[in-house]
């Protein structure tokens, strides 16, 4: 039986629990009553302050990142397994997709990163151009008025404390933000409560586990607990937490969004932090229209099916490349066959996609200037069109996008703008000389994160988190937005990423032999 | 034994007799008609025919295939222009890949939605159905089609209340002249049941409902939106007033009617007698019915609509209120029965529950799924549809009436999965 729920060891016996069928898989959930999550929120609140007055969280925290990361390197360990064999049936993505992106991003996740994101060096000059993180293989720049910069480095200067955070967990990456903000607040002296996503409840659970087994003590400040929106303990747990992030859908920041507003009414100094829908795009500038870039940009899209707030919804490509826009695009649906052998789309997301399909074939078959790509057995399409240039049709998911042609990738920022709101990363096949002024272009149209074409699914530490600085929203606010550009050097990321997937290519054919 | 003819297959079909006769006797003619049809589509459908080939699904496959080969409903939505009387030329080139047989006309860019399709109705029926986002659905009828659709909605509703209705006379809360599927089709079948038809409005086009139900874009749609707002609002006013007075007609005459309306105009009208203390208890043996769907005011529930039904017109539900549960691609609409409020699936439309996964569910007992069906009616495009539908389907049939077949339960939109995927629920916003 798996566990959804983790509790520190002086809690465990303490609370009634229920078993549930997710998925063909028997879950033990808690079952938890009026009181019992003030009872959790006490406790952690005073596990932290002994915690504080003996040991430094914040120190520990860094050392035991290090330790979760080797463990979770580890293939032979017992909880990765476990997770391997689990997370495919519950979230409908192949177990090497999740040992590929997930695995491959929580164990970047380490002591020096964290050590960065605690005391960030960040001078004047980050306000001027791209800047370098030392340490870190990212480049940010903060854009905002003169006010916003004075009010941050005052906020700065005197971080706020924070005892208890309240995250709820998205289930479109699993593993990837249950681990991220448990070692956040932790990192911040904070303890943690994690409400995981109701379809992949175990990850979080294991996790947890997994740092009991390294520091016991900082497990004592981490509760697991899950509850449908609306029961009487969500009032009780916002009783008592300072801040509440919510990563999700519309509708859950929607939500959460109306609690801490009332919740604020009543007097309750409650912070949101909100991480709500977004759309990403792939840029391809003429000097990389190239058939390896273009399997860089299909791995790209299969990354979680497309269901990641960085996940590209469209693909530009700029003119006037060694392969015209539309062999690119049949380049990408060629590398889509391949990968889609060694990352086979499950069933449930063939009947996902199978709708958005059909639409682009109708599409196709209608106009001379769309042409439509279908990828093996149904795993997607790929549609080149030329007819609508100038608009950007965020609608595709599950493995299916449209490439367009631009005149200089430039003019992408013009395009995307009508959904500035919404925008947050652009995945890039862009040469070193030209990233800036794109980088600025795009920065104008709501585009926070910058990541190479090969690595969109897998972001990088000390990038921003849709325009806020990890943690540090969790202290205190700023309207300041931190764009990030995840290399030092584009040329050499986009070579490396090259030599990534050839690997993996090789997977494939050592797989299909 | 030499094969019955497509037509006269379906016409064998189309009988409401055919409500009482065993499902297990129809189902294998009605599978043999389907594959008929779905070798028809693979010839002379563009679009289904590259559909066959994705899913590898030949011109000779079994019916357990045919699944994989069914279109979605937004099929009907996914043509190339935002205005079709703009780019008359590009919308056509979309319709000739869906229909079965190919349109050789040539019409000129047009002012309005309604005088193209005005114009094209000389060579084929288009009607449409509007969602919420102002995109329509557009489903090219041909004359047989248009001939089995309503000849499939006039024996089910024959059959559902019985053949007394064929000398009732027929009050339409509807306009006369449209293109909107849900107001065409009541009239037509009207027409063929009785003959003495009423109907309320002149004619609605399409410019309105599209007006009506696209987001705004600007200042200028914006504005042009509120003031169709106001007039539409007039017009429902003025709706209202001639129901009263065609009622009460036939109330003072003791006249058996059939008053048949959307269920917001139909509770607009009870809201308003019963505001004004009065009470018009239709004669006899009058039914209302409404179809379109349960789109009430918040906090009114279906049980408050009838309640005041009968309280406003002496309409006891299910025996006098029926309810048709449909869709624009869809050549039958599922009536409610009178004796029990169940809808009923006729014998010429083979219905289908999907999973999660788009695979059938079995046909037995109670299933809930996505909604899909074989409608081998459809003889101008391909018939074979999956809707956006969330239905529960009793295969074991209707508990309280004699007819035959599965009976819908249950009808609710399939949602959208919360938290999943970021960018979807963003989808959701954008109206896809």
């Amino acid at each position: 039986m798996l566990k959804g729920y983790f509790l520190p060891k002086e809690l465990q016996d303490s609370f009634d629990t229920i078993i549930r069928e997710v998925s063909g898989f028997e879950i033990e959930y808690l079952k938890l009553k009026e009181g019992d999550a003030e009872k959790i929120s006490k406790f952690l609140k005073e596990e932290r302050r002994k915690a504080l007055s003996e040991v430094g969280i914040s120190e520990k925290t860094m050392r035991t990142a290090d330790k979760l990361a080797e463990l979770w390197s580890n293939s032979n360990y017992t909880k990765r397994k476990i997770a391997l064999e689990v997370l495919p049936e519950l979230t409908g993505y192949p177990s090497k997709m999740i040992e590929v992106l997930s695995f491959s991003t929580l164990i970047k996740v380490r002591g020096n990163y964290l050590k960065v994101l605690k005391s960030p060096s960040v001078g004047k000059e980050v306000f001027k151009k791209f800047t370098e993180i030392p340490g870190l293989n990212v480049r940010i720049k903060g854009y905002g008025s003169f006010f916003e910069k004075i009010k941050f480095a005052k906020s700065l200067s005197s971080l706020p404390e924070v005892e208890l955070i309240l995250h709820i967990c998205p289930g479109n990456i699993p593993g990837l933000v249950e681990s991220y903000v448990m070692l956040l607040s932790l990192l911040l002296n904070a303890a943690a409560i994690i409400k995981p996503p109701t379809r992949q409840p175990v990850f979080a659970a294991l996790f947890a586990e997994s740092l009991s087994e390294v520091d016991g003590d900082l497990a004592n400040l981490v509760a697991v607990v899950n509850w449908s929106r609306g029961d009487v303990i969500e009032n009780e747990f916002y009783s008592h937490i300072d801040v509440v992030n919510v990563v999700g859908g519309e509708e859950a920041v929607r939500s959460v969004k109306e609690k801490v507003e009332e919740f604020r009414q009543k007097g309750r100094n409650i912070r949101g932090c909100y991480h709500g829908a977004k759309f990403g795009i792939e840029i391809v500038a003429k000097e990389y229209a190239l058939p390896e870039v273009a399997e860089l940009v299909a791995f790209d899209i299969i990354g979680y099916e497309q269901e990641m707030c960085s996940s590209p919804r469209e693909v530009r490509v700029e003119e006037g490349g060694k392969l015209s826009p539309r062999e690119f695009a049949e380049k990408i649906a060629e590398a889509m066959n391949w990968l889609s052998r060694i990352f086979p789309q499950s069933e449930k997301y063939r009947a996902k996609a199978k709708p958005m399909i059909l639409k682009l074939i109708a599409e196709g078959e209608a106009s001379d200037k769309i042409e439509v790509f279908v990828v093996n057995k149904g795993q997607g399409a790929v549609a080149y069109d030329e007819e609508k240039i100038g608009i950007f049709e965020p609608i595709y998911s599950y493995r299916v996008i449209k490439v367009k042609p631009v005149k200089n990738i430039l003019d992408v920022s013009k395009i995307i703008k009508p959904y500035k709101e919404f925008m947050q990363t652009a995945g890039v096949a862009v040469p070193e000389a030209r990233i800036i002024e794109l980088a600025e272009a795009l920065a104008q149209s709501g585009i926070v994160n910058i990541r190479v074409a090969g690595s969109v699914p897998i972001p990088e530490p000390g990038e921003s988190w849709d325009g806020k600085l990890p943690g540090l929203e969790f202290l205190f606010d700023s309207n300041i937005q931190w764009v990030t550009v995840a290399s030092k050097n584009l040329d050499e990321s986009i070579k490396q990423n090259i030599e990534f997937l050839a690997e993996l290519k090789k997977l494939n054919f050592s797989s299909s032999n | 034994m030499q094969q019955l003819t497509l037509t006269s297959s379906l016409n064998y079909l189309l009988k409401k007799e055919n409500l009482w006769r065993p499902r297990e006797k129809f189902e294998p003619f009605l599978e043999e008609i389907i594959l008929r049809m779905h070798r028809f589509y693979y010839e002379r459908s563009a679009i289904y025919r590259r559909v066959c080939e994705i899913e590898n699904v030949s011109e000779r496959a079994k019916i357990d295939d045919l699944f994989k080969v069914m279109l979605v409903d937004k099929i009907f939505k996914s043509y190339p222009t935002e205005y079709p009387e703009k780019e008359p030329e590009k919308f056509l080139s979309w319709l000739n890949k869906i229909m079965t047989k190919p349109l050789k006309v040539r019409i000129e860019p047009q002012k309005s939605l309604q005088s193209f399709l005005d114009k094209l109705s000389g060579y084929i029926w288009l009607s449409y159905s509007s969602g919420t986002t102002g995109r329509f659905s557009f489903i090219p009828r041909d004359e047989k089609t248009v001939e089995y659709c309503i000849k499939s909605y006039s024996e089910a509703a024959v059959a559902i209340s019985g053949d007394y209705v064929r000398k009732m006379h027929f009050i339409l809360a509807l306009p006369k002249k449209t293109h909107l599927f849900i107001s065409w089709i009541p009239k037509e079948v009207a027409e063929r049941i009785s003959g003495k038809v009423t109907i309320l409005l002149n004619q609605v086009s399409a410019d309105i409902v599209r007006a009506r139900t696209k987001p705004p874009t600007c200042f200028s749609e914006k504005m042009k939106a509120s003031l169709i707002g106001v007039l539409g609002n007039i017009m429902k006013s003025q709706l209202i007033k001639k129901l009263y007075r065609e009622v009460k007609k036939a109330v003072e005459k003791g006249e058996e009617v059939i008053v048949f309306g959307s269920m917001p105009v139909m509770y607009a009208f009870c809201k308003k007698l019963l505001e004004r203390g009065e009470r018009l208890e239709l004669p006899g043996r009058s039914i209302v019915v409404t179809g379109g769907g349960f789109k009430l005011e918040k906090g009114v529930s279906l049980e408050d609509f009838r309640r005041m039904l009968n309280e406003a017109l002496g309409i006891p539900a299910p025996e006098r209120h029926v309810d048709g549960y449909g869709m624009c691609e869809c050549n039958a609409l599922f009536y409610s029965c009178v004796e029990g409020g169940e809808k009923h699936i006729p014998p010429w439309i083979k219905p289908v529950l999907l999973d999660e996964e788009l695979n059938p569910l079995p046909e037995h007992g109670r299933q809930t799924g996505r909604f899909a069906f074989f409608d081998p009616l459809a003889q101008s495009y391909p018939g074979f549809i999956i809707t956006g539908d969330k239905v529960t389907i009793n295969w074991n049939g209707c508990s309280k009436c004699s007819r035959e077949g599965p009976v819908i339960e249950s009808i609710e939109r399939v949602k959208s999965e919360e938290g999943r995927g970021c960018a979807l629920v963003l989808g959701k916003v954008l109206g896809e």
